[in-house]
């Protein structure tokens, strides 16, 4: 059966490379060269997927960045409008791009090389639950605004909590941004793509109920920011000001995790121009003084398909599905504000089957995980996918015509549906350990289960 | 191409007798270049084909032209079509090697049945890449296809009207249910198939030549190349066949489409064309074996590569104004081949944004929605002449060369512009020039 000798070969191939490679997170390979043939097909797929995928999302927040410059010089309930589609198709791209996360990748390694070379961004672009008290007014309980944000604070702003430093915000810049994110302890999120959503939506919730934690106003209606907050609104200006700023901090955090994806180096070494160095390092491909940046293939394979594990079942099926499920609650929800969570949970969904079978847009290339699996994995992997992809349809079909995803998790309104899926998804989650022994690489349950728990 | 070096092999004779000359361009044009501006334009083996190639150009020929059938069948090499489809013959859209058809049949309709020449692409879990509006006995269809046309007029500088028609596809009478995914609904219209031996040859340096993604010429113009995945040679090639210039070469190309299009399995398309979710289709009779045997995707993709192309008669003062508005930018001509052939294509074979009037396509690895491989212009003049009711850009909703100009936008945007500022006469002599490609 063709199957089981691609089995066969895959296991063989990806035996033979570990045999050859048993430095563990860095170390080279005297052997390995440039030439991609002879890195791990399933590593160079991967590689070629994040380079696809990122430069779409990067491309999509530059569009995004355009648009709100234009909102900013010329605020209309028009222009306001084009702002928000850009922003919602901003995350569509995003939102696929987020199955690279928990892999100890550019976008949010935390130790070592890759770390200091990126920055891990992640938390400066896409941190929820967001502070929106700290960043603009909102409306509490008694229907009273708050005060004491940084949009109604020229001057010196400081953001309170675990040993905060006050930055100056008489100017809102992309560096002030930068300075009060989590500025203070995670809770502190100032930049962003929610922060973005939070300016251009505003609020999405029952100002005349605040503490029943109903959810209001209406099962298809989003957040709904007045146009004055941006023309006549004593701080309309200064709105205007943290969009831009925050737009042109997105794109500057972005801009080099696509660079860290690039085919070709874009410097002579990775300390002077990181550009391309994390999908060598990936593929063992770095050179000469470089080389012990590379990463051995074991590790490799296991960061990824842990991550994968990691990704949608502790922070898709987890985190972002089963808590606002389970609470449920408004401030748990992705993408609060604008009401877009059904695409993140979609996208971020779509995006781990992309990276599992290894294609964009339906069309294939490269080695899968999917197809290096046994044929026994990959049917189980099949059912599963069956059952989410319909419950993702029906959720994404509710969301359109019947109730947004606040008002899907509320117990009646179909939420078993919703926990069904997390539960799906989490089995799913479970089938990477599988896929793992099936490629020759050591995972357990524990490790697709808590990233805190995942020892990379 | 296993064929091919025989002919460059004689070409490369007669050039070192002749010299690199007048006398070999001559020999070589009429090689590769036919007269003939009639329905038999895009019918023309290229010159001397022997024995062998001869063989392998009518084999193909054979296979494009006439109807597949469902298996079993006696014609057991002609069988295998389906169980989803939705021409059954290569020709069914690509009527006289033309191209498809302008949306509607009457154009003065503003809804209907969507032409079936104009294929729906989509990424969905139950109805697959491609909307089929066929099957056969016992499997049911996928949907039908119907098009609303919204007329938009557009008005030029100097007051003279035209109508344009905006298109929203829909489906209709889904028989596998909803749709599962939140899809955009891709159309892609059969395009003509001109010239594509001689655009296979162009050096891959000419085409990076003017590639420039991040506009670092300041000029508005940012053509992209496509890196795509070649399943034949698995590895990451340039893309230059399609819409979206998809495929890296028409080998691949005939394969995606006789997989896509009709169901027709070959080595690079091996599973039939159901999703799990589509039982009947699953459990509907599949002949043993491949349908498309790897010997007879060849010779299609030969026949395919070894048409003449059609001989332009350039008219110098309708070629200036196309330049001098900008067309050129993007159309490119004067590529020269390795044997020193010169070809005008007229198109750079790379991917522009056309703006979000034309946004709609289904991405393509580097190809965002918005983003289309520009259109080579050759053999445009034909259109008509191969099919009577073809109609221009990716969705047919041009009926006139004129009508896709004037939806250009995007990156030529400046171009359309100046296109409706010239004067009736002038946009005569560009239309009179683009109609002698």
């Amino acid at each position: 059966m063709l199957f089981e000798l691609k089995k066969v070969f895959c296991g063989l191939f990806v035996i033979g490379f570990i045999s050859g490679c048993q430095t563990v997170g860095g170390g080279s390979s005297s052997d390995v060269s440039k030439n991609s043939s002879l890195s791990n097909p399933l590593l160079v797929a991967y590689a070629d997927q994040a380079n696809i995928v990122y430069e779409r999302a990067l491309e999509d927040a530059k569009n995004m960045q355009r648009v709100l410059n234009k909102f900013a010089t010329k605020p209309t309930q028009d222009t306001l409008n084009l702002a928000q589609s850009s922003w919602l198709n901003a995350r569509e791209s995003y939102g696929v791009s987020e199955i690279f996360r928990l892999s100890n990748g550019p976008i949010d390694a935390e130790e070592g090389w890759v770390a200091s070379a990126y920055g891990a961004p992640e938390g400066q672009l896409n941190a929820w639950p967001l502070d929106e008290n700290m960043i603009d007014y909102t409306i509490d309980a008694s229907g009273r605004k708050t005060t004491g944000n940084i949009i109604e604070n020229a001057g010196l702003f400081n953001p309170g909590g675990n040993a905060s430093e006050p930055v100056d915000v008489t100017q809102i810049t992309a560096n002030a941004l930068a300075s009060l994110n989590e500025n203070g302890g995670d809770a502190n999120v100032a930049s962003g793509y929610h922060a973005i959503e939070f300016l251009l939506w505003g609020q999405d919730q029952d100002y005349a109920d605040f503490s029943q934690d109903n959810v209001t106003p209406g099962a298809l209606v989003a957040g709904q920011r007045p146009i004055t907050d941006f023309t006549t609104d004593q701080y309309a200006a200064r709105r205007l000001q943290y969009l831009q700023a925050a737009a042109e901090l997105l794109v500057s955090d972005l801009e080099p995790i696509a660079g860290a994806w690039k085919l070709e180096l874009q410097g002579s070494n990775c300390a002077a121009n990181a550009g391309g160095c994390y999908r060598a390092a990936l593929l063992g491909q770095l050179t000469g003084a470089d080389a012990e940046l590379n990463i051995a293939q074991n590790a490799a394979l296991r960061q990824i398909v842990s991550g994968m594990g990691v990704f949608i079942k502790s922070e898709l099926a987890n985190e972002r599905i089963a808590v606002a499920v389970l609470t449920p609650s408004e401030e748990d929800e992705h993408s609060c504000f604008s009401d877009n969570t059904h695409r993140d949970i979609s996208l971020n969904y779509q995006g781990f089957v992309n990276v599992l079978k290894g294609s964009v847009d339906g069309q294939s290339f490269g080695q899968s995980f999917y197809r290096s699996a046994s044929t026994d994995t990959q049917l189980k992997i099949s059912v599963l996918i069956k059952k989410i992809d319909a419950r993702i349809a029906q959720m994404n079909d509710l969301a359109e015509n019947k109730w947004h995803f606040d008002y899907q998790i509320l117990p009646g309104n179909n939420d078993v549906n919703i926990r069904r899926m997390k539960n799906d998804m989490r089995k799913l989650g479970d089938m990477m350990v599988v896929v793992a022994s099936d490629i020759g690489v050591d995972l357990s349950t524990d490790d697709v289960t808590d990233p805190e728990e995942t020892l990379l | 191409m296993g064929k091919l070096p025989s002919v460059c092999l004689w070409l490369t004779v007669l050039s070192a007798l002749f010299g690199m000359g007048i006398m070999s361009q001559a020999i070589a044009q009429s090689a590769f270049f036919t007269a003939k501006r009639d329905k038999n334009a895009l019918d023309q083996p290229l010159g001397n084909l022997q024995d062998e190639a001869m063989d392998s150009f009518i084999l193909g020929k054979s296979f494009f032209t006439k109807p597949w059938v469902e298996a079993p069948a006696s014609t057991t090499a002609r069988d295998g079509l389906g169980p989803l489809f939705n021409g059954n013959s290569c020709t069914s859209c690509h009527q006289n090697n033309g191209g498809g058809n302008s949306l509607l049949k009457s154009s003065t309709d503003q809804s209907g049945k969507l032409h079936r020449s104009i294929a729906i692409k989509l990424n969905d879990p139950v109805y697959g890449s491609q909307i089929a509006v066929n099957a056969n006995y016992g499997v049911p269809f996928e949907a039908s296809v119907w098009v609303e046309v919204a007329k938009t007029s557009f008005t030029f500088p100097d007051g003279q009207k035209i109508t344009l028609s905006d298109p929203t596809f829909l489906l209709n009478n889904l028989q596998y249910g909803n749709l599962e995914a939140i899809n955009t609904l891709s159309p892609r219209r059969a395009p003509m198939l001109t010239g594509l031996g001689l655009i296979d040859r162009i050096p891959e340096s000419q085409i990076r030549a003017y590639a420039d993604p991040d506009d670092t010429d300041g000029d508005g113009i940012s053509g992209k190349e496509n890196r795509v995945w070649s399943l034949k040679s698995k590895k990451w090639q340039l893309g230059r066949f399609g819409w979206k210039a998809s495929q890296p070469n028409i080998l691949e190309q005939t394969a995606n489409a006789f997989f896509e299009d009709m169901s027709l399995t070959s080595t690079l398309y091996e599973d039939e064309n159901c999703t799990s979710h589509q039982l009947k289709c699953m459990q509907a009779y599949h002949s043993q074996g491949i349908d498309v045997p790897d010997a007879r995707l060849e010779a299609v993709a030969f026949y395919l590569t070894n048409i003449k192309s059609p001989r332009a008669v350039e008219t110098p003062h309708g070629k200036a104004l196309f330049e001098s508005i900008g067309c050129s930018s993007c159309h490119r001509s004067n590529y020269k081949l390795e044997d020193d052939l010169v070809v005008n294509p007229y198109s750079d074979f790379l991917l522009h944004d056309m703006g979000p009037n034309l946004r709609g396509g289904l991405p393509s690895f580097k190809a965002r929605p918005a983003e289309w491989r520009t259109a080579p212009l050759w053999g445009i003049g034909l259109a008509k002449k191969l099919n009577p009711d073809a109609g221009y850009l990716h969705d047919g909703r041009a009926r006139t060369i004129e009508e896709a100009i004037l939806w250009h936008s995007g990156e030529a945007s400046q171009s359309q512009k100046n296109y409706s500022h010239l004067t009736p006469d002038e946009r005569t002599y560009i239309l009179n020039f683009l109609d002698n490609l």
